[in-house]
């Protein structure tokens, strides 16, 4: 039984992955553009989801880590000539140390703690990217040589959303996802039961901060421009938090439906009243925290559409 | 006086405990003989409490041993202590909410088995507390006396050779509470030590081997409950002590 | 005629029912304890005298007006003071706020200031304190504060949860002593105690409880020396 869902679930991938892989070919620029945002947002939601909708430590400054990952990026093809993919790999790495050095000392504190020391903690790293202009260029950004980027970005992120997909799909589905949980629900019983809360969660926010990271790397490369208030834009982990949780935070579907749900809304209506987009989002976050506190997946399982549980 | 063929299953050596200048523990030994059911008890304040949160790691000692199978794992964290083999639960149940029963029983690390056993296990411990109907249900949704049930469970997961009990009577309705005593006795006919922390006499003196009793952040007494219940310097704990000379402990 | 008078009383905590036919009575200026092992009851009683929690039945009079169905604070406009269980002070508030809390009931300013002095003439230590934060005090000292906010009303009878609870010894000793003025002064005292030895000897009369229900009453000197009161609180 176990089996026969795991494979009707890879099927789903597997067809979405053709139909995404045949896609750019019969679209224009802006589409394209579209779905690729579209899959970063995945992506960034399922990231946010594995620290924050897992363990239970709500991270208001993720952010940082897509910033970090796009920074080190661009820093290496604009000044150093390298070839953007490799960079991605110095994304991630830079995503693993910062994660391990920041994760140390942060992840000992108490949710709203937790929540506005990351908050903090990227805005300083906005505000560093700002001043450290040596190596960032500062406020005037980095502009990336202009190569046709648009096809290899979107291929890159697909794979990227992929390996996000089967990354989540794995936690959520075994023995280290249940202990994530565990932690979410009751750290004190967690460590009673033998589970080692500072292995689990710094692992957790590792692998967080790696998938975010190589985002905003791959997501560099398509936009060619960069600078610390778009890429450390507090907005971006609003929208991350909001779609994990409109989809469902803690599960694996939530994330994925949230995402290309609130960003295709997000394009098509809101982008239209511009002044309103900031004022609906907020709503938007206080209707879906106080009515849909467990998101659309949450719902599903109280109409008994879906099953209770995660492993069974 | 213990007798020389007793096994020991843990052995406390003079813990001590301070809080900011008050004594919690002020030098407790205890020897928790094995295989069999002890019960620790003491009025409030007396440190059992705190004792207990030594022993399972909650807070460290600021001296003392204590020997679990050769080894002093005095100062280990939880999950430390959990791993030597030692399991507790908790006066006020601590199980996962928003987890299924079967989740929360599979949340139980270092259990050194294949999948397939793990799960084996959790069923037969999910018939063992008459819970495997409930398998796929959220713990939070469980009567207060069945999410007693499946903490006990889950404490069982590593089939643990010392369990302790944090008042287990507590908020329990008499039916529950006769169902996990013969729970409990089972397990000790299975070869297990257990240890209680408990407010509620009844439960001590009908059903521990070995009562330990502590008062002022010392043991004031051990033996089986009759001794305990005519010895004048316990029933004074609890009773109370009079204005007239009988102060100290 | 008694001042504080339980007939019967049945009373929960939501659907557990912890209060089985409870009947008591103080009579004026007396000092009564209830004693008991845990779980018997004790503060359960001043909390269905109090009106905290779900009375289901029997009847429960204060100078022979019903106490059912009265608000925590209509019952202390009744005259009736309530010190609960655990010292419980505005920990950055001063001595002197703690008290003219205690008064709320009370719209003139005279009167508080009065108040006031009566219960520094009662408890000098606290006179010596009154600009003193709540939470830098002694457990002793916070214990006294408590029973001064319950007295800034001029209850004509006090009910004192677990006095000593958490003291250290010389404290006890104090607090016993407080006790015992407060009882002189003309004020009846009912009192929960876990020190049974104690409250027994510095009362008039005692009762008994184990597991909600009445198990013994007499004097206090004739409950001090029963043996099976000694006995039950090792249950078996």
């Amino acid at each position: 039984m176990k089996q026969r869902e795991t494979v009707r679930n890879l099927a789903y991938l597997g067809g979405l992955c053709l139909f995404l892989m045949v896609l750019p070919d019969q679209l224009n620029v802006y589409y394209r553009s579209f779905i690729m945002f579209t899959m970063m947002y995945v992506v960034l939601a399922l990231s946010w989801n594995i620290i924050s909708g897992y363990t239970g430590y709500i991270n208001f400054g993720h952010v940082l880590f897509y910033g970090v990952g796009s920074y080190a990026s661009a820093i290496l093809v604009a000044d150093y000539g390298w070839n953007w993919i490799p960079t991605l790999i110095v994304s991630a790495g830079a995503a693993i140390v910062v994660a391990i050095v920041l994760g140390f000392p942060v992840l000992r504190l108490k949710g709203p703690y937790f929540a506005i020391a990351m908050l903090g903690a990227a805005e300083s790293f906005r505000i560093l990217a700002t001043v450290w202009d040596g190596l960032t260029h500062g406020g005037e950004g980095i502009s990336l040589p202009n190569v046709e980027n648009s096809m290899s970005t979107y291929y890159a992120m697909m794979v990227l959303m992929v390996v996000t997909i089967l990354v989540s799909y794995w936690i959520g589905h075994s023995r280290y996802g249940v202990r994530l949980n565990a932690i979410r629900e009751d750290e004190v019983a967690a460590a009673a039961n033998g589970i080692n809360t500072t292995f689990y969660k710094l692992s957790a926010f590792v692998l967080s901060g790696v998938f975010a990271a190589m985002a905003g790397g791959i997501q560099a490369n398509k936009t060619l421009y960069i600078d610390p208030d778009t890429e450390f834009f507090i907005l971006i982990t609003i929208t991350m938090k909001l779609m994990a949780m409109l989809g469902g935070k803690g599960t694996v579907i939530g994330p994925i439906i949230g995402a290309i749900l609130l960003y295709t809304i997000q394009e098509i209506v809101w982008v239209q009243v511009p002044q309103a987009h900031l004022i609906a989002f907020g709503v938007f976050l206080i209707l879906v925290a106080r009515f849909m506190p467990r998101g659309l997946v949450g719902y599903f399982i109280d109409q008994g559409w879906a099953r209770k549980g995660m492993v069974h | 006086m213990l007798a020389m063929t007793d096994d020991i299953a843990l052995d406390v050596q003079d813990l001590h405990k301070n809080f900011g200048g008050i004594k919690a523990v002020d030098g407790c030994h205890l020897r928790i003989p094995k295989g069999k059911i002890s019960g620790l008890i003491g009025p409030n304040g007396s440190g059992k409490t705190t004792t207990f949160n030594l022993l399972t790691g909650v807070i460290p000692p600021d001296s003392g041993k204590v020997i679990y199978q050769g080894e002093d794992i005095a100062g280990l964290k939880p999950y430390q202590i959990f791993r030597k083999g030692i399991t507790r639960t908790f006066q006020i149940t601590r199980i996962y909410r928003e987890m299924t029963v079967f989740e929360n029983l599979l949340s139980v690390t270092y259990l050194k088995m294949p999948m397939g056993e793990v799960r084996e296990r959790a069923e037969e411990l999910m018939e063992f507390v008459t819970l495997t109907k409930l398998r796929d249900e959220y713990g939070g949704y469980l009567s207060y006396g069945q999410q007693k049930l499946l903490e006990f469970a889950r404490a069982l997961m590593t089939d643990p050779d010392l369990i302790l009990l944090d008042e287990p009577a507590a908020g329990v309705n008499r039916t529950l509470l006769a169902s996990l005593l013969e729970r409990i006795h089972e397990l000790q006919e299975m070869g297990k030590t257990i240890l209680i922390v408990e407010h509620d006499m009844n439960l001590i003196m009908n059903h521990c081997e070995k009562v330990f009793v502590m008062d002022s952040g010392v043991n004031i007494a051990e033996g089986v409950p009759e001794e305990i219940q005519n010895n004048e310097r316990v029933v004074e704990a609890y009773f109370g002590h009079q204005k007239d000379g009988n102060a100290g402990s | 005629m008694a001042m504080l008078d339980l007939k019967n009383i049945d009373a929960a905590y939501g659907r557990i029912q912890i209060l089985h036919d409870v009947s008591l009575h103080v009579e004026e200026k007396e000092v009564v304890c209830v004693i008991g092992p845990n779980g018997a009851g004790k503060s359960t009683t001043f909390k269905v005298i109090m009106g905290f929690i779900d009375y289901l039945g029997g009847e429960m009079t204060f100078n022979d007006k019903s106490l059912v169905g009265f608000r925590p604070d209509q019952i202390l406009g009744m005259g009736l003071g309530y010190v609960p269980q655990g010292r419980i002070v505005f920990n950055q508030m001063t001595v002197r706020e703690n008290l003219e809390i205690g008064a709320f009931l009370q719209r003139d300013k005279k009167l508080i200031r009065d108040s006031m002095e009566y219960v520094f003439s009662l408890f000098p230590r606290l006179a010596e304190r009154r600009k003193q934060l709540a939470g830098t005090m002694s457990g002793g000292e916070q214990q006294m504060l408590a029973m001064g906010r319950a007295l800034m009303i001029r209850p004509s009878m006090m009910m004192l949860d677990e006095p000593s609870l958490g003291l250290s010894p010389r404290f006890v000793d104090d607090i016993f002593e407080r006790i015992l003025e407060l009882a002189r002064s003309g004020i009846t005292i009912m009192l929960v105690e876990q020190n049974a030895a104690r409250a027994l000897e510095i009362a008039d009369r005692g009762y008994v409880l184990e597991l909600g229900k009445n198990r013994f009453e007499g004097t206090g000197q004739e409950l001090l020396d029963n043996a099976d009161v000694r006995r039950m609180y090792l249950g078996g």
